[in-house]
This record gives C-alpha cells, sequence and structure tokens, in this order.
C-alpha cells in the first residue's frame, strides 16, 4: 500500500495466501512483504490468523492458495528454514533440555557459525539468563522459555525474524531487551516480521503494521501514517475504527449492566 | 557445544527416565531388576512352553501358529507406535521450523526412542524364543529367526497403519500402495507355504526343521529393514491432519460431568479412534486366522480378543498425560480428592473394553467359548488397562512433549513384565492355599485399580 512491492529474494515475499481449517477461512489472499531491515508487526484480534500466517511462512503449516518466497525460496523448503527462525509464542516441546543447550542445538541444526555463538553469549547477558543457562526448560516460567527461545532465533540472525506473540509474558525489562534486539538487528539486514497484541509495542518498534481480521488485510502502513488516516491519536483507536468497533466499550458497559 | 536432534531428544528421554527413577527409586529398582531378569526367566518359560507343544512341532498347522501369534501381537504393536508416533511439531514450533528433514524428524522423535525402548522388550522376546525352539525340531537357531521375524512385524504393522492414516487424511494413493503391499505379502506368503506368514513362512518352516534357519533369520532382517525404512519414508510425508469440525455450542443448563468429561476428551483423539480401530480390524483378523486354520476354541477368541486389547490400551496409556495437560484445571476445581482420576480411570478402561468386546462378541459366534475364558479375558481388560494407567502415571504421553510417547511405551512394558512376574508368582501360592479362582481375581483386579488411582492421584498432586 505504501511502496511497491518486494523483489522475489527479499526476506519474505507472500502473496494470495490462503489457508482453511474445514469450514473456516483462517487466510484469505494475504498478501505481505517483509524487506531486508525492515520491522512488520502483524496486529489484529485473537483468531485473525495472526499465528496461521506466521506458522505457514515458517514453513510449519501449508496453504491451501498462493505463495511464500523466504529469501527467493518456497516457505517449508530447506533453503527457507535455514533462511528464517522463528520465537514461538509457546515454547514447548524439549523440556528437559537445558537453556544452553536449546541454542546449542538450534545453532547445530541452522549450521550457525561462532558469530551466533558471540550474539548468543551477547543475547543470554542482556536478557539476564547468565545465571540460568544449566537450567531445564522445562522447569523455567513461561516468560523465561520465551526467551530462551527468542536468544536461540535471534543469534542466528537470518534474512527473516518471525517472533509470535511478541510481548506476551514477558516482563517490561525483556520487553525493552526484545524491542532494541530486534531494533539492531532490522539494522544490520534481517527481516523481522512479529505478531503482537501489544499495540504500544507494535507502535514503537515496527515500521511497518499490517492490520489482520477474519483472515483478510484491512489495513496496513507506518503507525504514524494508520494514525493519520483514522484520525486516532493511538493505535488502538487505529484497530478499533478498522474493525468497526469504535462503540466496544461503551456496549459492553450496558452488557455488563446484567453482571 | 553441540548437538544433533537425535541426540537432544535422547537426552530428554534418559533425563526423564532419570527424574522417575529418582522420585520412586525403589519401584524403580523393581523394574530395572525385573527387566534384567526377565531374558533368564523367559527362556525357561519358553522351554516349558516348547516341551508342551513339541509333540506337534513338527506340523506344519503348529509351527505356523506359533509364528503367527507372537507376528500379529507384534503387529498390532507397530500400528499402534504409528498412530501414537509424534508429529514434527511435538520438537516445539522452534525446532520444527528449523531446516532438518521431515525423515530426520520422524528418526529422532520415534525410531531412536523406540530403539533405545526396544531394550526392554527385545532381550526377553529372544530367550522367550529360543527357550521354544531349544524343544522343536529347528533348535535354537530357528528361535532366533522366530524373535528377529517376530521383530520385523511391528514395522509392517505400523505401514498397514499408515495405510489407514492415509485415508483418513485423503492420501488414497499412500493407502492403495499399503493395500498392494498386504495384497503381495499373502500372495508370496501363499507361494512359500502359508499366506499369513508372507515373506515370513520360512520361520515355520525353520520351526519344524522343514527349513534353513539362516535363511529364515536373514529373510526376517531383511524384511524387518526394508519395513522399518518404509515406514519412515511414509510417516515423513504423511499429510497434516484434517481440522475437526467445528461443534457450535452455548452455555446451557446442561452441565459437564467429570466421568463425561473425561469419556470426551478420549473420545476426540484422533489417534486414539484410529488406535481402537485398528485393535478391533487386528482383533478380527487375529480371529479369522486362527478359525481358518481349524484351531480349537477357545483359540479364536483368545487370539482376537488379546490382539484386540492390545491395540485398545493406547487410551489408558494417555490418561496421565491428559491429566498433566490439563492440571491447571483438575487441581483447581472444587471436587472431592479422587473423583477426577476415577473418572478418567472408569472412562479409559471402558474405552479399552469396548473393540475387545467387540472382537470377542464375533469371536463367541464363530468358534464359541466358555464363561470361564470371558473371566480371563475381562480380567485382562482390567488389569492391563491399569498397567497402562500406572505407566502413564509415571511417564505422562504429555501433548507438548517430545517423544513422551515412546518412553511412556516402553514403561508399560517394563511395568507389564514386572506385573505378569509379580502375579505368575503370587497366584499360584494363593490357589495351593485353597484360595478360589474368582476371589484371586477380584482381588487382583481390586489391587491393580488402586494402584493405578493412587498413581493418577499422585499425578494431579492431590495425593503428595
Amino acid at each position: 500500500m505504501c511502496r511497491p512491492p518486494a523483489g522475489p529474494s527479499a526476506p519474505l515475499a507472500a502473496r494470495g495466501v490462503g489457508k482453511r481449517f474445514g469450514g473456516l477461512a483462517a487466510l484469505d489472499g494475504v498478501d505481505l512483504d517483509v524487506r531486508a531491515g525492515a520491522v512488520v508487526g502483524l496486529v489484529g484480534p485473537n483468531g485473525s490468523g495472526k499465528t496461521t500466517l506466521l506458522h505457514a511462512v515458517a514453513g510449519l503449516l501449508s496453504v491451501d492458495s498462493g505463495t511464500i518466497l523466504i529469501a527467493g525460496s518456497p516457505a517449508g523448503s530447506r533453503a527457507a528454514r535455514v533462511a528464517s527462525a522463528l520465537v514461538p509464542d509457546e515454547p514447548t516441546g524439549l523440556d528437559e533440555l537445558s537453556v544452553i543447550e536449546l541454542v546449542s542445538l538450534v545453532h547445530a541444526l541452522w549450521g550457525a557459525g561462532v558469530r551466533a555463538t558471540a550474539r548468543a553469549e551477547v543475547l543470554l547477558s542482556a536478557f539476564g539468563l547468565d545465571d540460568r543457562r544449566g537450567q531445564r526448560l522445562g522447569t523455567l516460567s513461561r516468560g523465561l522459555r520465551r526467551q530462551a527461545s527468542a536468544v536461540a532465533a535471534l543469534s542466528l540472525a537470518p534474512p527473516l525474524i518471525l517472533v509470535d506473540e511478541a510481548t506476551a509474558t514477558l516482563d517490561p525489562e525483556a520487553i525493552i531487551v526484545l524491542s532494541e534486539a530486534v531494533a539492531a538487528l532490522a539494522a544490520r539486514g534481517c527481516g523481522v516480521l512479529l505478531a503482537t497484541q501489544d499495540l504500544h509495542f507494535a507502535g514503537a518498534a515496527c515500521h511497518e503494521i499490517v492490520l489482520l481480521h477474519r483472515g483478510v488485510v484491512i489495513d496496513r502502513g507506518e503507525p504514524g501514517a494508520l494514525r493519520g488516516r483514522h484520525g486516532a491519536a493511538s493505535l488502538e483507536e487505529v484497530f478499533l475504527t478498522a474493525l468497526g468497533d469504535s462503540s466496544l466499550r461503551e456496549r459492553v458497559r450496558d452488557a455488563f449492566d446484567a453482571l | 557445544m553441540r548437538s544433533t536432534l537425535c541426540e537432544a531428544v535422547a537426552r530428554c528421554h534418559l533425563r526423564r527416565l532419570r527424574g522417575v527413577a529418582a522420585s520412586a527409586p525403589l519401584p524403580a529398582a523393581i523394574v530395572a531388576l525385573v527387566v534384567v531378569s526377565a531374558p533368564v526367566i523367559l527362556f525357561r518359560l519358553g522351554g516349558v512352553v516348547g516341551a508342551d507343544v513339541a509333540a506337534g512341532g513338527g506340523t506344519a498347522g503348529v509351527s505356523e501358529a506359533l509364528v503367527l501369534g507372537p507376528l500379529l501381537a507384534a503387529a498390532v504393536a507397530g500400528a499402534a507406535l504409528a498412530v501414537a508416533a509424534p508429529a514434527r511439531s511435538a520438537l516445539g514450533d522452534q525446532v520444527a521450523a528449523g531446516p532438518p528433514a521431515a525423515a530426520v524428524a520422524v528418526l529422532a522423535l520415534a525410531l531412536v526412542p523406540a530403539a533405545a525402548g526396544s531394550i526392554v522388550v527385545v532381550p526377553s522376546l529372544f530367550a522367550a524364543c529360543i527357550g521354544l525352539a531349544r524343544a522343536l525340531p529347528g533348535g535354537a537357531a530357528a528361535g532366533v529367526a522366530l524373535a528377529a521375524a517376530t521383530v520385523a512385524a511391528v514395522p509392517a504393522g505400523a505401514v498397514v497403519a499408515e495405510g489407514g492414516i492415509g485415508a483418513g487424511r485423503k492420501q488414497r494413493r499412500r493407502a492403495l500402495a499399503v493395500g498392494v503391499g498386504v495384497l503381495g505379502w499373502l500372495a508370496l506368503g501363499l507361494a512359500l507355504g502359508s499366506a499369513p506368514l508372507g515373506p515370513l513362512a520360512p520361520v515355520a518352516a525353520a520351526l519344524r526343521d522343514a527349513g534353513s534357519p539362516s535363511l529364515a533369520l536373514g529373510v526376517s532382517s531383511a524384511v524387518g529393514i526394508g519395513l522399518a525404512a518404509a515406514w519412515v519414508i511414509l510417516a515423513a510425508t504423511r499429510a497434516e491432519s484434517r481440522s475437526p469440525r467445528r461443534a457450535a455450542g452455548r452455555v446451557g443448563r446442561r452441565r459437564l460431568p467429570a466421568p463425561l468429561a473425561a469419556a470426551v476428551l478420549l473420545a476426540r483423539r484422533g489417534d486414539l479412534r484410529l488406535a481402537t480401530l485398528g485393535a478391533a480390524v487386528f482383533g478380527l483378523a487375529g480371529t479369522a486366522l486362527a478359525a481358518a486354520t481349524d484351531a480349537p476354541p477357545p483359540a479364536p477368541f483368545l487370539l482376537g480378543t488379546t490382539t484386540a486389547l492390545l491395540g485398545s490400551l493406547l487410551c489408558p496409556l494417555v490418561v496421565g498425560g491428559v491429566l498433566a495437560d490439563g492440571r491447571w484445571l483438575w487441581r483447581s476445581a472444587p471436587v472431592q480428592r479422587g473423583t477426577i482420576a476415577r473418572s478418567f480411570t472408569f472412562a479409559s478402561i471402558v474405552a479399552a473394553a469396548l473393540p475387545t468386546a467387540f472382537v470377542g462378541g464375533v469371536a463367541l459366534v464363530v468358534s464359541g467359548g466358555g464363561a470361564r475364558i470371558l473371566g480371563v479375558v475381562a480380567t485382562l481388560v482390567v488389569v492391563g488397562s491399569c498397567v497402562a494407567l500406572l505407566a502413564g502415571a509415571l511417564l505422562p504421553w504429555r501433548g507438548a512433549g517430545a517423544g513422551d510417547q515412546m518412553t511412556t511405551i516402553a514403561a508399560f512394558a517394563a511395568i507389564a513384565i514386572a506385573a505378569s512376574f509379580v502375579v505368575g508368582l503370587v497366584a499360584p501360592r494363593l490357589v495351593s492355599l485353597g484360595v478360589p479362582d474368582a476371589v484371586i481375581v477380584v482381588a487382583l483386579c481390586v489391587a491393580f485399580v488402586a494402584t493405578a488411582l493412587t498413581a493418577l492421584d499422585r499425578r494431579l498432586g492431590a495425593g503428595c
């Protein structure tokens, strides 16, 4: 909407992406670009398709229609997987590994070099995980596990970084560290696609915001431009206006009289 | 420090086992002792069975039946393993999105843990088979071939299950290919003298000293390796599971009591539905094969029901994990202590009993059977379900655990061996003291149910 489409070797170029779960269209004709050095925020209500889109880009889900290219390779291919890394919303699966073992495993799987190890050390220190590097993932709180998986993914510095529910369960300090880490990686040329419900974080961290609703992109643009276009003082207002629900607060207040 | 995916998953399994052993050292030591001593005892037991059947060991019918029974059980176990095999997503979204090929993920999540878990079963299997065959014309070498053939039947069952999974996920070509493979198996078996045994027919010939044990061993090993490779390829190329139908619902006056909620949670799992269906199909096949060989009653009934039971025990096996995953709700609910554990125990035993009862009903019509044998199978259902519940409570089959399934199944095998030894030691002594059979059976069931309930309650934290 605000820029011409990205080239085929951009970190992410998605065209006409569609995905159905039974009778439900989770994604419907989504176009999305993430350029090198850009931080793009996916914003939308619960169930709007943010995680589905991220999982499709990460190769965890196949799509029913459309194409997704990651650094020029189709999503799900080995080349695309090497070129991207995901910080998941639910960092589960290998509970018995320690923080440092998870980082080592991810580095080994991605074939990362010594620079990734150096980056991991910096990130571990920044997130305050130095003292927990030998602690089992299963014994950590969800927020700390997410920080550990963020260290593993961000230290790879691949062409495309995917962050699901970016700020969920993170404490304010960790949110600041994540925000700065994302900005630093974008400055060195990584593209970042993050999904979040935290509109304040999205406004501060993202160069572009894509608003998803029921699997469809209903608006997109730079945070300032979005606010201007909707005549809104905040992204929350933009969000509610774009969803056609600007009177939500009043409406539920009336309904809650029944409580 | 670097680690590969297989190493990482293996490390997770070892740490889980170490954690369980540390939290319950005495039961763990008993199970370990039983598993270590099982090969010796089973070798002697195999010898006793072998001596019993030695008279007819030279006939084709007996030698084929001696191969078919273990093969069918192993195929059911293989089918259950395939149905239970964790998807790539069990690695967690972050690692699942990584570069390793799908086959590597299958190896790491299923085959490596299964191979490690087989340490519990395989030595006992070989010991029992060698002990059995020593008393037969083929000798110990034929016993090794029999054990190898039984191991080879595990991937055979897994491949058949992949065909079923493919049919369920609209991968018709894969289902067709598996169907053609099954027909090829039967045709090859027919040419070699025993249709159900397929390419493993030389094992039956070796048992009655009508063929070379070396050839039988070679064929069994080759078939096993080939089928294992085929299964890895099929598992790595499975289609995504289909989305469940959306159920429209609203808060109403109807309540969902705990036993019903337990039944609903179990019934809505695709892996359990498939395992239950597979158990019934394999059970019916066992009944049909036994009836076709003119085996006298209650052989068709026993072969069919025990085969069906083995497959349907997946249901109680997952209960510990279901409870662990929903602990936030079960523990905080203001219900009487033990209610949740009782609800799941009841629901899972009923679920395990259904396919067994169905197959048993058919088998009774086909070949007949008495009240006594019905009691034996009913006891097996209760005791087997409780052993599965206990294994699942000790090593829960978590929704988000990488390869949990395999360690849980290995724990089931270990506890089942230990339980059968305990029953084998205690029950004959009670009989010799004059205690009626019915009393022993009821006491046995009560003891196993109480143990399972206590373990599940502890899993929930209510009993700690």
